[in-house]
């Protein structure tokens, strides 16, 4: 961990910290807010800071903002992880098999990464969840839908470039059967830039799935930011901080992971 | 050695053609020679005489337009597929640029360990025990097997790879211009590292070359190539002595000379 | 210009607790070739680079490199040239080759466009690549290795340098165009009047063109002087193991090759 820390600048730094607030706040949820936060628990429309039950105030139903804030980061951080997570480890196995095989199945897997990359991850996103019905593991499968082409053509060029180096070749006379020299040799060494995407997967499908619950087709048994900014645009004017408080923790969070990759992005390799 | 292989030669090829790819009309033609069983063949040209095409093909790397390749009398020429693995551990290749023949991220016990994994030449629980006999056979010591390439010198890294080519005991063993990449002062060690294996195995070397003086003390038989063509072959004491193409005089008058 | 170039004394390089580079001390003549041999990790290219004032940042010198023929540090491209080993990495691969020389001359010569063009293709020309007026709009990945280290001559002369440095700039060609090279790069020293500093690992490239020979082991300067004196009566024993390594075209074939043995240098 403090190797890791002490490798990163500034922008790393802050992205690290960032983010491990809101991971404590996901994992300590339950602890400092106990029950459901979806239950009504008080007066509706409670200002911020007025009770000390309820520290940011309330919704219009009565349901505690600090509660939805915490166990929102949840849902946040679960969606956006796994489906960024899926997206590009899918996108490296088809890139890495177009890339490797080359001639028709390089074809075959290259026009429908492009049929994926005409439409646009949300609306990929919005009918899947249509179809599937919003719960946290459609969410992920529906977010990844519109992530994992851009790793599938990265891979892929590094693949291709990868392909006529000597070590490849090595592979090939001392009999390394085809697959094995796609993923064991030449997908690790592919990686690289792919990763790098890693940053940019994650704050996308962040704020698709906030985008999603804000539509109202987000998982309706969970608390989520995107749903509670959408109950508070009705009461904009009146009770800005309904909507204000998770937009800002949805802004921290893709800060966060921005930052990160950036700072990941800089630091000097690990030299061997 | 049994008696009939030493009959046969260890690789023959006859009339070996290839294109070079969109170069043109150029590309290797009526290529023919034969390397027997613990000599050493020295293909030599400059570079784009197509010694590595020529390599490649060998190693069934690639596919020639014409011609044919034997391995022990075997017809390898259009062999694919599960027969050639078969086959590989009898002919390997040491590259000439030793760091880029080895998977960037694997230590040089994973390098080693892929022969022997490939091709079930070792029980697992026996696997360090033979990577570390391979590793004391080229002079290295056991302790560098958790070791990056990339921190081992081009010497070292040149003998790692000799060792794997050396752990399926091939008959065959093609040497993509070994040395070039080294420094001359460790090219003596490299190669007097191939000799002993060479006099101990009774193994054959095709060793391509651009560098004559280096051949000189390494090879039996030469064949010098220009264009894809070979212009002058025999043995390395002859060739030397008189040569007749063109291109053989090039060379060896580009040799550099150590003048007092 | 004095009759010295460049006057070294007990330069050091470190990077951190590394010493790449320890006292050394040397001096070149105007007009002077010499030649620095060492092996990998010897250091000399550390020298090289020293000299030329492109150490990375992180490197730690000490002690002093002077040029008494300079009133200021000799600037790079115009007072000193640079030939490196790759030549790929030497050329812009987007920028035409051309352009590229044209660029040295304009900002080191201060000459308009057209004159810098001609110059260009004169400096091309005298590199011996064919057709030079025509191929001046051409990349770099249209050449061969040995044609793209010729057009990295030419931009190194573009500036028409006092010293020039060439770092290994024949270990990545082929001993054909390596002899061809070498060649022209004597043939341009000599009609120049350059002063000429070649690193190499090879001893015998370097008997064959220089002057002075200095051999460098781990980071120390082991030998130094006129090069028929080291090469016939090497002093040091790291010297006379370079030179028993040498593999000629005399070499018995098959004997054992003479390997440098390091547990008999200090």
């Amino acid at each position: 961990m403090t190797i890791i820390w002490r490798q990163l600048n500034w922008e790393g730094r802050i992205g690290v910290s960032l983010l491990a607030v809101l991971v404590l706040m996901a994992l300590l949820a339950p602890l400092i807010a106990p029950g459901d936060p979806l239950a009504i628990t008080g007066e509706p429309m409670l200002r911020p800071f007025a009770s000390a039950a309820h520290m940011l105030g309330t919704d219009r139903l009565g349901r505690d903002v600090f509660a939805g804030l915490l166990h929102g980061t949840r849902t946040t951080l679960l969606v956006a992880f796994f489906s960024a997570a899926v997206a590009l480890i899918v996108g490296s196995i088809v890139g890495t098999l177009a890339g490797f095989l080359g001639g028709i199945a390089d074809t075959v897997l290259m026009r429908i990464t492009e049929a994926f990359q005409t439409v646009p991850g949300f609306l990929l996103a919005l009918a899947a969840i249509s179809v599937t019905g919003p719960s946290v593991p459609t969410l992920i499968f529906a977010i990844s839908l519109g992530n994992w082409t851009q790793a599938a053509r990265i891979t892929r060029a590094e693949v291709l470039s990868l392909r006529e180096r000597d070590f490849v070749a090595a592979a090939r006379t001392l009999g390394m059967r085809p697959l094995e020299i796609a993923f064991r040799e030449i997908l690790p060494n592919a990686f690289g830039p792919t990763a790098s995407l890693a940053a940019i997967s994650v704050a996308a499908a962040i704020l698709i799935e906030a985008a999603l619950s804000f539509l109202g087709f987000g998982d309706p048994n969970r608390a989520t930011w995107g749903s509670m900014i959408a109950e508070g645009r009705t009461v904009l004017r009146t009770a800005p901080y309904l909507s204000i408080v998770p937009g800002i923790a949805l802004v921290v969070t893709v800060l966060g992971v921005h930052l990160l990759g950036r700072g990941l992005s800089r630091t000097e390799r690990l030299q061997p | 050695m049994t008696e009939s292989s030493v009959a046969l030669p260890v690789l023959e090829v006859k009339d070996l053609a290839k294109r070079f790819g969109d170069r043109g009309a150029a590309g290797l033609k009526e290529v023919s020679f034969s390397v027997s069983s613990g000599e050493t063949l020295a293909v030599v040209g400059a570079s784009g005489s197509g010694k590595t095409t020529l390599a490649r093909l060998i190693m069934r790397l690639a596919n020639p337009d014409a011609g044919s390749i034997h391995l022990h009398g075997r017809d390898i020429t259009a062999l694919h597929g599960e027969p050639l693995r078969r086959l590989r551990p009898t002919f390997q290749m040491v590259f000439q640029d030793p760091l880029a023949a080895f998977n960037p991220r694997a230590s040089v016990r994973r390098i080693l360990e892929d022969p022997l994994r490939i091709h079930a030449l070792a029980a697992k629980d026996d696997y360090d025990t033979v990577i570390a006999a391979a590793l004391d056979r080229v002079g290295l010591s056991a302790a560098l097997m958790q070791r990056l390439p990339l921190e081992l010198s081009g010497g070292q890294r040149q003998r790692i790879a000799i060792a794997r080519a050396i752990l399926t005991k091939p008959d065959l063993i093609v040497l993509d211009e070994p040395v070039s990449a080294l420094d001359v002062s460790v090219r003596a060690q490299i190669l007097n590292l191939l000799l002993d294996l060479q006099d101990e195995t009774g193994v054959a070397y095709l060793f391509i070359s651009h560098d004559l003086a280096v051949v000189r003390a390494f090879a039996d038989r030469i064949v010098v190539m220009e264009e894809g063509r070979i212009v002058e072959s025999g043995t390395t004491d002859q060739v030397l002595a008189a040569p007749q193409a063109k291109a053989t005089r090039v060379l060896i008058e580009a040799v550099p000379r150590l003048s007092h | 210009m004095t009759e010295t170039y460049l006057h070294i004394r007990n330069l050091g390089v470190n990077y951190g607790e590394t010493a790449a580079l320890q006292d050394i001390s040397l001096d070149l003549a105007t007009g002077g070739r010499l030649a620095v041999i060492g092996e990998s990790g010897s250091g000399k290219s550390t020298l090289a680079m020293a000299i030329a004032g492109l150490l990375p940042k992180s490197a730690q010198p000490e002690g002093s490199i002077d040029f008494p023929g300079f009133p200021h540090r000799p600037r790079l491209g115009k007072d000193i040239g640079v030939l490196f080993q790759d030549p790929s990495g030497s050329l812009d691969p987007v920028t035409r080759v051309g352009d590229q020389i044209a660029e040295v001359i304009m900002t080191h010569q201060g000459s308009g466009w057209i004159s810098a063009r001609v110059r260009a293709v004169e400096l091309l020309d005298r590199v011996r690549i064919p057709n030079a007026l025509s191929r001046l709009n051409s990349y770099p990945h249209e050449f061969s290795g040995g044609q793209k280290q010729r057009i990295a001559l030419a931009a190194a002369l573009a500036g028409n340098p006092s010293l020039l440095i060439a770092d290994e700039p024949t270990s990545a060609l082929d001993t054909v165009v390596q002899r061809h090279i070498v060649n022209l790069l004597d043939e341009l020293v000599r009609e120049s009047g350059l002063t000429l500093l070649f690193v190499t690992h090879d001893i015998a490239l370097a008997s064959e063109r220089a002057d002075q020979i200095a051999v460098l082991y781990q980071g120390r300067l082991v030998e130094t002087g006129v090069a028929t004196e080291v090469l016939g009566q090497p002093g040091h024993p790291y010297t006379k193991a370079l030179i028993g390594t040498h593999i000629s075209l005399d070499t018995p074939r098959r004997k054992r090759l003479a390997e440098i043995d390091m547990s008999q240098l200090q």
